[in-house]
């Protein structure tokens, strides 16, 4: 046993020894770069514009970037799309950069077609293997190669296709998840352009929306919801009025001034009456013109015949249609719920229609398609590339991964995030 | 229990004192990934600090030069010397040296390196003979009181909230 003595001894020993600092220096390593990314300055960060590919959207992002590593996403005030918003979506995409299962190197099958044995290979290595294969297809003609990618826009899609027909294949399949094939569909239908319309929401006095929650998931969210701000707030005497039809309450819909709940994929119905409506009273000057429209089946959907279908009250619809007219410029969206159902091209082109019928088309606070290829007019016969090229659509891409299967394709490459066979419904 | 006698004891502070020192020698000697002798760099040749220290005048911390840096002249001088060889294979696999830090200061202390350096203190002053030194040692102890002395001498502020923040 140590006696007090001894072990003040002992104490005073290992205070005085401690003095010398000896065991409070724990080796710790200082860490340089390799090479230093540029305009860097050690402890400041340095912020990198860039675009959020959470969804289709594509909202413009700021990235703050701390000695090599992003650490905060925000959204880029000066981006067009979102304006310096940004939805959850986007907040979190800096777990997907730095998900642990995140694949950052080529990996080789080492199993049967299934079996998940995987091998990680060097980049060198999946090159030569990948240059290998299509030097070996690029003599047969027509040549069996398959590109499937996202939906690409820009530049991205000038490379992609120059580079397709430079090896004289024109297998081009895009596939998009959030895929917009009703969407399309309807306004090839009904305005002649296959592509997703812009539409002023910020500018218009009365929105009609059928079953889309464009406030919460629906289209471009961020755009949407900015734009409804800006909508009840911005106009100093004008707050809007805003109808929402669907099966629904959603929270779009419970931001409604008035919600009228419908039957399930009856919102082309619902659309039809509310034309009926206003072509039969002649509440606007489409509405006039429409005579044609109105012979070729619109005179059956009336008030009462579209209220058994839908559920919805003949009176309160036809309210709504009068509102509409007497409130222009008056906007009609459709989104996903409406688009989702087996009809969902023919619920959306009637609810285009209505857009028609109020004569909104490319005017403030109606629905309009920018000019994508007018405005690339200085590549020449190139400008298309630059637009965004037509979705593929499920059937096209369902055609695709049956050729795979089928074993036709001499060889497919694929770019992007979807993984269609993975992803496809077993159907 | 037996009481250990009184030789014991002398014995037991003995070595209590001989691993201390060896601590201290230790850290005397901080070993490095690489030989990288501050002599031959900046006395021989002339280089001066902030060409690898770039981040001096600009930041908190003076920094540690990258592999690039290195390899601006390594990749044509003296490649055959074993201790470039190994900065070589570092830049063939990209991977940063990982030096050993031998100049710290406490953690309840805040010194901005660009402050001193940008008031025109010769970086000798608190690193001397580093330009003769063929191994990195911290030769100062970085005391407050030692600090405070420049400080009052040269008139700049010896507030608390300076240094402790």
């Amino acid at each position: 046993m140590l006696d007090r003595r001894d072990f003040l001894k002992l104490g005073g020993a290992t205070a005085f020894a401690a003095l010398f600092g000896g065991c409070d220096k724990i080796p710790k390593k200082i860490i340089p770069f390799v090479i230093p990314p540029e305009n860097h300055t050690l402890g400041e960060a340095l912020w990198y514009a860039s675009e959020c590919r959470q969804c289709p959207a594509g909202c413009g992002i700021v990235v703050r970037v701390s000695e090599g590593r992003a650490k905060k996403i925000e959204g880029n005030p000066l981006h067009p799309v979102n304006r310096g918003k940004l939805c959850a979506r986007g907040q979190a995409a800096l777990q997907s950069l730095y998900h642990p299962e995140r694949l950052a190197r080529p990996f080789a099958l080492t199993g049967p077609r299934g079996s998940g044995r995987f091998r990680e290979i060097s980049w060198e290595e999946a090159l030569s293997l990948l240059l290998g294969e299509m030097k070996k297809i690029r003599g047969k003609a027509p040549t069996p190669l398959l590109m499937l990618t996202e939906p690409m826009r820009g530049h991205r899609n000038l490379v992609a296709a120059r580079f397709m027909r430079a090896f004289g294949s024109p297998g081009r399949v895009a596939w998009d998840p959030f895929g917009q094939d009703a969407f399309l569909a309807a306004n090839e239908a009904v305005f002649g352009v296959r592509d997703v319309p812009e539409v002023d929401i910020a500018r218009t006095r009365y929105l009609l929306s059928f079953s889309g929650d464009f406030l919460e998931t629906w289209g471009s969210p961020v755009h949407y919801a900015r734009a409804y701000g800006a909508m009840r707030q911005d106009r100093a005497t004008v707050r809007g009025k805003f109808v929402h039809l669907g099966p629904r309450l959603s929270m779009t819909a419970a931001s409604a001034d008035l919600f009228l709940p419908i039957a399930p994929g009856t919102d082309g119905i619902a659309a039809l009456g509310i034309a009926h409506v206003l072509v039969k009273e002649k509440l606007t000057a489409q509405a006039i013109g429409a005579s044609a429209l109105w012979n070729e089946g619109l005179k059956e959907f009336t008030p009462e015949v579209v209220a058994k279908k839908t559920g919805a009250s003949p009176r309160v619809l036809a309210y709504v249609a009068r509102e509409f007219a007497g409130n222009q410029p008056g906007l009609a969206m459709a989104g996903n719920g409406a688009a989702g159902c087996t009809n969902g091209t023919f619920n959306l082109a009637c609810v285009a229609l209505l857009n028609v019928l109020a004569g909104n088309v490319g005017m403030p606070g109606g629905l309009s398609f920018p000019n994508r290829v007018a405005a690339f007019a200085r590549y020449g016969a190139e400008a298309g590339l630059l637009a965004p090229p037509p979705e593929s659509g499920y059937p096209a891409v369902r055609g695709a991964v049956g050729k795979m299967r089928g074993g036709d394709s001499g060889w497919r490459s694929c770019r992007g995030r979807p993984t269609p066979l993975s992803r496809f419904p077993p159907r | 229990m037996l009481r250990p006698g009184p030789k014991a004891t002398i014995l037991a502070s003995l070595l209590a004192l001989l691993l201390f020192g060896a601590a201290v020698a230790a850290r005397a000697q901080t070993s490095q990934p690489i030989l990288y002798s501050h002599k031959v760099h900046v006395s021989s040749y002339g280089i001066d600090c902030r060409f690898c220290h770039t981040e001096a005048t600009k930041s908190t911390s003076a920094g540690i030069p990258s592999v690039e840096k290195c390899m601006i002249c390594h990749r044509v001088i003296a490649v055959d010397h074993p201790e470039i060889k190994k900065i070589a294979q570092y830049w063939k696999e990209k991977k940063p040296i990982p030096w050993n830090r031998v100049t710290e200061l406490p953690d309840h202390t805040y010194f901005p390196h660009k402050r001193m350096v940008n008031a025109g203190v010769p970086c000798l002053t608190c690193h001397p003979g580093i330009d003769k030194a063929d191994v990195a040692v911290q030769q100062r102890d970085f005391t407050m009181g030692w600090c405070m002395d420049c400080h009052r001498k040269r008139g700049v502020s010896i507030d608390c909230w300076t240094c402790h923040v």
